[in-house]
């Protein structure tokens, strides 16, 4: 994964999955995001990272094709748009409707099923299996609004995994799950990117998960995007002029810990 | 096998069209109602009712098909309301609904005041009413609740998922503005449709109370839908049997008794007897909210059927095939022109809230004769009346309004055909008017009755002593 301008080895190195030069996301009368250049590939993971309306979801809808691109192109590496999974946040879903977890799940092979057929015993088995993997197969029975946080934002994990997504997209997966949880989803995830060849998008607030599991950083702040890889972006001193606030990465145990000091 | 053969011997056997209506919507509505209520647009489908409502008022404003034009206004509701949906009815969106519902009910006030057409028809076609449901009615409410069901069953996959999730389903490629835009589509039809029967409160209350209590019993989807019909089912044959049973409004007896589904069921999942008592407990009570004194409408009309026994044979066949309700029409007896008025029998008199809107004794003579031909128009069969008012001495005053309630041709019809008996001049009067039956193609026999009101009026009441002519076959009756 890279970013355009930084790093040209790596980005050689990546066949990239979708790429956008130059693009302005937003709304019809609201820009949000200016001249955004990135590029999303196989096997990376790249943390989207910003403070509470920055727009790093309304970048995300972009990369989704859920809003158009304002000005600039973006581009399908392989000729053609890849198949996305999604992992939106649990307080999107109509809760309210009584749909079992299995039910929720299989919602993510409704593409793949055509127009009139039904899920059969396979995509079952797959729903399932996929359940399984996040954790949750013995809940497939129970009714998603019975769910905990945490056992809501796993069975949309299984929903966003089970068509065999080429870009998985998610958004703030690690909120309102326990650190035990968050550590292993994360696990999860990379070792999905890199065995699967699955390109992940993330966006969060959890600068430790950035720091010591994305390949790649996109800061979004103030209308505008600084990406580059993690190790280049995840600094202190970039980070401490990208929150206005003294910042500072330690490593320990081979784990990199982000840790903020008091405001000037 | 027709409703009436079905239902012979049960205490719904005088209602058979209209609790044959109500329990198939009371079925299948709450199994659309289940969309309705869990994605929050409960407000969308009343609003759509009414919307109907404005559109069919406006079709009889600009004498168009009502019914198309209630779909036509329905159908802009729903493309502006698509346009808006992002997955919920938000704040924003429930000020809209509510902006639309207050426009469309002032629309409909409007466009009816202006309106041409006979009262009793918009208002059967506004308002509906269950109790005088004919077979055509079942059929229109059925066919539309099943193919709407159908379309929605086809699809369902991508409405739940668009219903339950539109920015995932859209990632994913699907098209959730277009898949709720057809649920809403389908919404409105069926409201439309059934609203014309059940009336707009019933069907608003189908499409909530039911799929609210199936909600208590946190199932899966398919056992949330059969828990909504069966509940559906059994609460509006509770309120079928209460209003035979204790001489209640129909409509508003199935609205309370689904209601009562919601403490029931709660308590069914605190205890099942616990349920069980409560319903031994209503089903006990509801004899005791009878009148004191007066027969149910139940047994008014089956007292009135009776009545026909004393009618020609060519008359009681045709009141016997026809509507239930226009066998009422004993009035179609023949008699000599002249003879004196039947008195008023306990068995054809109203009830006790009825008899005060016409009095027991009636000095007049009114003596109304039919006669059916075929009218330009295709399909129509123009029927001519002839009202001949001959005033007692002392005059006693006549009912406000005078309706005629027709019957034939496998068509019912009701209309005012003397709005104020107090602006005729005095003295007597011999007055003429001719009605348009649609929808039928042979001339028949066609049974007439006069009314003091609206059948569905409960204060209304064939007008006693009245002697109607009906016309029996064309080429042997001459115009009177």
């Amino acid at each position: 994964m890279a970013v355009a301008g930084d790093s040209p080895a790596v980005a050689a190195a990546a066949v990239p999955l979708v790429r956008l030069t130059g693009v302005s996301c937003g709304y019809e009368r609201h820009i949000v995001l200016t001249d955004v250049s990135l590029q999303v590939a196989r096997r990376h993971v790249l943390a989207l990272v910003g403070p509470n309306g920055a727009g790093k979801t309304t970048l995300l809808r972009t990369l989704l094709g859920l809003l158009p691109a304002r000005a600039g192109r973006i581009e399908h590496g392989e000729g053609q748009p890849p198949r996305i999974g999604y992992v939106p946040q649990t307080d999107v879903s109509e809760v309210l409707f009584p749909v079992t977890a299995i039910e929720v799940a299989l919602m993510g092979l409704t593409p793949r099923l055509g127009l009139i057929r039904r899920a059969g015993a396979a995509e079952k088995g797959a729903a399932q299996r996929a359940l399984e993997r996040f954790g949750v197969g013995d809940l497939a029975g129970r009714q998603f609004r019975a769910l905990s946080g945490g056992q809501r934002q796993r069975v949309l994990l299984a929903r966003g995994l089970v068509g065999d997504p080429e870009l998985l997209v998610l958004d703030e997966p690690v909120r309102g799950l326990d650190v035990a949880s968050s550590t292993a989803l994360v696990a999860l995830m990379v070792g999905l990117a890199r065995s699967h060849g699955i390109a992940i998008v993330v966006a969060t607030h959890s600068l430790d998960l950035v720091a010591n599991h994305a390949d790649d950083v996109a800061l979004v702040h103030r209308g505008a995007v600084r990406a580059g890889p993690a190790a280049e972006v995840m600094t202190g001193a970039v980070l401490s002029q990208f929150h206005g606030l003294p910042v500072h990465v330690h490593e320990v145990d081979g784990q990199r810990v982000v840790l903020a000091g008091k405001a000037p | 096998m027709s409703p009436a053969d079905l239902l012979s011997g049960t205490p719904l056997a005088s209602i058979p069209d209209a609790t044959v209506a109500a329990l198939i919507a009371g079925t299948l509505l709450p199994m659309l109602g289940v969309w309705v209520v869990y994605q929050r647009i409960v407000f969308l489908g009343v609003t759509l009712a009414q919307v109907a409502a404005a559109g069919v008022a406006l079709g009889l404003l600009l004498d168009l098909p009502p019914l198309p034009m209630g779909f036509l206004l329905c159908a802009i509701m729903v493309a502006v309301v698509a346009r808006g949906f992002r997955g919920g009815i938000g704040s924003g969106g429930d000020s809209a609904l509510g902006a639309a519902f207050c426009v469309a009910s002032a629309l409909a006030l409007l466009f009816i005041s202006r309106s041409p057409a006979e009262v009793d028809e918009i208002e059967h076609v506004l308002h509906g009413n269950l109790i005088f449901a004919l077979p055509q009615d079942v059929l229109r409410v059925s066919i539309a609740l099943v193919a709407g069901l159908a379309v929605i069953g086809l699809f369902f996959k991508q409405i739940l998922f668009s219903a339950f999730d539109g920015e995932t389903a859209a990632a994913l490629g699907l098209r959730p503005r277009l898949w709720l835009l057809v649920l809403f589509a389908v919404l409105a039809v069926v409201l439309t449709l059934s609203m014309t029967t059940t009336g707009s409160l019933l069907t608003s209350a189908l499409l909530i109370l039911p799929p609210l209590a199936a909600l208590q019993f946190r199932r899966g989807m398919k056992a949330t839908f059969a828990l909504t019909a069966l509940l559906g089912f059994l609460g509006t044959l509770a309120g079928l049997l209460l209003a035979v049973t204790a001489d209640l409004h129909l409509e508003s007896s199935i609205v309370v008794t689904t209601f009562l589904l919601l403490p029931l069921v709660a308590c069914w999942r605190l205890s099942p007897f616990l349920a069980l008592a409560a319903v031994a407990a209503l089903a006990w009570l509801a004899p005791h909210l009878a009148p004191a004194a007066g027969p149910a409408p139940a047994e008014q009309q089956a007292a009135a059927r009776d009545t026909t026994s004393d009618l020609p044979p060519d008359i009681a066949a045709l009141l016997a095939e026809g509507d239930a309700t226009a066998a009422t029409a004993a009035a179609a007896q023949p008699r000599a022109p002249g003879s004196p008025a039947p008195p008023v029998t306990p068995s054809a008199s109203p009830g006790a809230s009825g008899a005060a809107a016409a009095p027991a004794h009636h000095a007049e003579l009114l003596e109304l004769s039919l006669f059916a031909q075929p009218a330009a128009e295709p399909a129509t069969v123009e029927v001519s009346w002839t009202l001949d008012l001959k005033r007692g001495t002392p005059p006693v005053a006549l009912p406000r309004t005078l309706w005629l309630v027709t019957s034939g041709c496998g068509v019912t019809d009701e209309r005012a055909i003397v709005r104020d008996t107090a602006q005729l001049p005095p003295g007597d009067q011999l007055l003429t008017g001719s009605i348009m039956l649609k929808g039928t193609t042979s001339v028949g026999p066609i049974a007439g009755q006069l009314w003091t009101g609206p059948r569905r009026d409960e204060r209304s009441v064939p007008v006693p002593g009245a002697i109607v002519h009906p016309s029996t076959a064309p080429a042997a009756h001459g115009h009177p």
